[in-house]
């Protein structure tokens, strides 16, 4: 085998080794529940004074917006027991990464794009009635 | 020398990413306020219209020699060709109805209307508007207010992102960080604006149509048309624009819809009767940056990077003005629509219309022999 063909082995071989690492770290879906210091997916929400809640949503990149917009509803159902009144989704986001196409020994390299993650926010206003447990 | 030089870039490395991170806005103080009271407001003449966003797909060939960089350069245009005139035609298109002169001839009204309301003071006012193309006059303005906007259709063109920047500075008071710093102060807290803040604005999303086979049919029928030469006939076999031809109907025919894709039909519905949606929404924008620059200008409360997103407006249909609490972009304001449900991203791109640019030229042109005098 050639040196050029070496490389271009090892650095198909590295691409390939990246791309399952990246998998690896995306492919888990986010469990429901709050997001906290260790737990960078999930929910976070706060009572906002105008008696309504914010609910942010956030997931890894392969996620959807239905699957932020479950999260946001069961949270929402959550907050207020006697029923929700309305809520309002002003953002839903993914965060991309932009790569520039990398220099490939013997090859050519294509820029990419990947989602980094997704988040989702909106307000939720409780139906009276009911107080509605502590964010 | 390389063991000396190693530890010295790693060490600049980690100072980079140890920069203690501030907010972009920087309201003025009491003092400030009071010492500026009248000002004179300048409109930057924005020279991009409504831009269209999309993704450029780079290739680097460089890694197989010479050979590698032509054929990286040709595989580049192939990918490319196609969402790159289907952006332009767009762009195009969009500026037959809503052009770069109305847009920033608009902004300067609704700036005089919404400053007439508060020319009593007190604090900051601007009896003064005009509208100064960067083309033209080039460089900051000492002792005024500048507005810069940015307008720009997503890449599926469901969205329309028009973002505002405004700034202040003066000579004679040179922008002091209020900010205290564990190290040293950041260099870019020593210079730059007295005042800065931003505002953006999201209309309302337009619904992404779902893929049918007619649908598919339209796209593809699309694709040809677009390839089609200034005779009407289509590229010939081998050439580079009958490979981006095929490139893309190949793309067409899978089962999902690309935002590229996408735009063909949404930017469609902008255009409808003479452009009305886009030019609602152009004005409701205007009016939320003049409202709020004029606010927001007379505010001082230092933004934190650990605070709380503060909601300051409901409209009727449920869009919200919301002024952030956190992060980088603490104190910007954020006009959103209501009970959004899909992505919208912009792409690393802009086409920007021929006939902008042309308009832009003209008035650079004009500018040139009275700054020879």
């Amino acid at each position: 085998m050639s040196r050029r063909a070496s490389w271009s082995v090892r650095g198909a071989g590295l691409a390939a080794a990246a791309l399952l690492l990246q998998g690896c770290a995306t492919a888990t879906p986010a469990v429901y529940g709050p997001i906290g210091p260790e737990v960078p997916y999930g929910y976070r929400d706060r009572q906002n004074p105008d008696g309504g809640h914010t609910i942010l949503v956030v997931m890894g990149g392969f996620q959807s917006v239905a699957d932020l917009r479950g999260f946001f509803d069961r949270r929402a159902a959550e907050l207020c027991p006697a029923g929700v009144e309305r809520t309002n989704v002003f953002r839903v986001q993914a965060n991309e990464l932009y790569a520039h196409a990398p220099y490939v020994q013997g090859g050519a390299g294509i820029g990419s794009r990947s989602r980094q993650g997704v988040e989702l926010e909106g307000y939720v206003y409780c139906k009276p009635g009911v107080v509605s447990p502590a964010g | 020398m390389k063991r000396v030089l190693a530890p010295v870039l790693c060490l600049a490395i980690a100072a980079c990413a140890t920069v203690e991170p501030v907010p972009t806005a920087r309201p003025l103080s009491q003092a400030h306020i009071e010492a500026m009271g009248p000002t004179r407001l300048s409109v930057t003449g924005n020279e991009t219209g409504v831009a269209k966003a999309w993704f450029y797909t780079e290739v680097n060939g460089g890694g197989g020699g010479l050979i590698g960089a032509v054929a990286g350069a040709i595989a580049a245009a192939i990918i490319n060709a196609a969402p790159a005139a289907r952006a332009q035609k767009q762009a195009d298109e969009v500026a037959e109805v809503q052009t770069v002169e109305a847009l920033n001839g608009s902004l300067v009204a609704t700036l005089k209307e919404e400053a007439g309301k508060t020319a009593a003071g007190p604090g900051v006012t601007f009896p003064e508007i005009l509208l100064t193309y960067k083309a033209a006059t080039p460089g900051e303005m000492d002792d005024t207010v500048e507005v810069t906007t940015a307008y720009t259709l997503s890449e599926d063109s469901s969205v329309l992102r028009i973002v505002t920047t405004a700034t202040y500075s003066n000579k004679t008071i040179p922008y002091k960080t209020p900010y205290s710093f564990t190290k040293a102060v950041p260099k870019s807290e020593t210079k730059g604006p007295l005042y800065r803040n931003s505002f953006t604005y999201y209309s309302t999303p337009l619904p992404i149509p779902t893929l049918t086979p007619e649908l598919r049919e339209r796209l593809i029928a699309n694709i040809k048309e677009s390839a089609k030469d200034a005779s009407g006939a289509l590229p010939l076999p081998e050439t580079t624009e009958y490979k981006a031809m095929q490139r893309e109907i190949e793309l067409a025919k899978d089962d999902k819809l690309t935002p590229n894709e996408t735009s063909l039909f949404l930017t469609r519905e902008w255009l409808r009767d003479d452009g009305a949606m886009i030019k609602a929404e152009v004005r409701r924008a205007q009016e939320f940056v003049a409202r709020y620059v004029i606010l927001d200008i007379n505010r001082t409360a230092i933004p934190s990077l650990t605070g709380e997103d503060e909601l300051l407006e409901t409209a009727a249909d449920q869009r919200t003005v919301r002024r952030i609490g956190k992060g980088v972009e603490t104190g910007s304001y954020v006009n959103s629509a209501a009970n959004v449900s899909g992505f919208a991203t912009y792409g690393n791109t802009i086409a920007v219309a021929k006939g902008t640019v042309t308009y832009i030229k003209g008035i650079k042109a004009a500018a040139a022999p009275k700054a020879r005098k």
